[in-house]
């Protein structure tokens, strides 16, 4: 038994492995510590929103952690609007 | 070459007759103005960025709505009042449907960005050996009087500052679901007190001061790592105010919408 046949569709798909990759570690470290819609953290949106070419390069490389501490949990929105 | 940490942030939907009824609960959600987005005039480094944020908007939203199931079980187990723990249950589908919003933004841009995270890892547990009524204030007072507190000042600001109207009204939807979220922590309060003693109030005061320092750290981070130029085409497809204005207005909310509120309660706070 299969279960029955659906038409399921992908609502999120990470078509950018780039230089945008990120590892959002979540630890219990009280360096760490938040949940929260509050507005993202600026990230490291400025440095490692490259160009597309540089993006298929650095796919692999590029690891970095974002950290959304577990404590926060919220909506912060992200305002780092500006680009290097 | 290393294998990645961490598991791929995807998501998908059922369809069929499940994705109808879903619909049906929410169906502001397909009257957005989805496809209108034209990136034509946006900058393919100001479209990264923008899909960045977007999915780590996702995922956050994710996050939430975990902290929220979470903090329901426990206002069931403490038997918190049936009408405060119905108010509560709305918000894993209000989190749910701001996780949709967030994966169809960042998927209107272009697609989402990977992001890879431990799934055992995602929220803190409140301690296991505290009482069905300590369990809950522990978690509530971190996700709620904290964090969607705070949340709510910020996404209205946010939600102005969106010139599109996909994103605008994408923020107006989170922003309207979250207002009952930021109340939600204090009232579970007004109604725990009584039946606190001192430690009791210390113990959710130091929970507090946990969230209020990491969402400090964040804000610092911020402020080191912000750029000085302001590039219009992103504020455009992310829909965010500028750091400047973020963070003046972040620490403003953090005194009137959670510092106050807890210590009006006797919630102690060192943070």
């Amino acid at each position: 038994m299969l279960g029955r046949k659906r038409k399921g569709r992908k609502l999120l798909v990470a078509t950018l492995g780039v230089a945008a990759v990120s590892y959002v570690g979540c630890g219990d470290d009280d360096r760490n510590p938040t949940v929260a819609n509050l507005v993202g953290p600026p990230l490291d949106s400025g440095a490692d929103a490259k160009d597309a070419s540089d993006a298929k390069d650095a796919r692999d490389a590029d690891v970095k952690d974002v950290g959304f501490p577990r404590d926060v949990v919220a909506n912060l929105v992200a305002p780092d609007l500006g680009v290097e | 070459m290393n294998k990645p940490r961490g598991e791929l942030f995807e998501l998908e939907l059922f369809g069929d007759d499940v994705e109808r009824r879903y619909r049906r609960m929410r169906p502001e959600v397909e009257q957005m103005p989805w496809g209108t987005f034209d990136t034509s005039g946006i900058s393919e480094k100001a479209l990264v960025i923008a899909r960045k944020q977007w999915t780590l908007a996702a995922f956050q939203e994710h996050r939430t709505a975990i902290a929220c199931t979470a903090a329901l079980r426990a206002l069931m187990e403490c038997r918190a009042p049936v009408d405060l723990v119905a108010l509560a249950a709305r918000f894993p589908l209000d989190e749910l449907v701001h996780v949709e919003l967030c994966s169809r933004m960042a998927m209107e841009l272009g697609g989402g960005t990977e992001v890879r995270h431990d799934p055992d890892e995602l929220i803190l547990d409140a301690p296991a050996e505290l009482s069905p009524l300590l369990r809950a204030g522990h978690m509530i007072v971190r996700f709620f009087c904290v964090g969607e507190a705070l949340s709510i000042p910020l996404l209205r600001s946010t939600w102005k500052a969106a010139r599109h109207p996909l994103p605008r009204t994408v923020l107006g939807r989170i922003v309207r679901d979250e207002a009952a979220h930021g109340t939600f922590g204090f009232a579970f309060l007004d109604w725990a007190l009584p039946l606190l003693s001192e430690d009791d109030r210390t113990l959710f005061g130091a929970a507090a001061d946990r969230a209020i320092s990491a969402i400090s750290r964040q804000w610092e981070s911020i402020r080191k790592n912000r750029s000085a130029d302001y590039d219009a085409s992103v504020g455009d497809a992310l829909g965010w105010m500028q750091t400047d204005s973020y963070l003046e207005l972040a620490a403003r909310s953090m005194q009137a919408r959670v510092r106050e509120p807890l210590l009006l309660r006797g919630i102690p706070l060192r943070a």
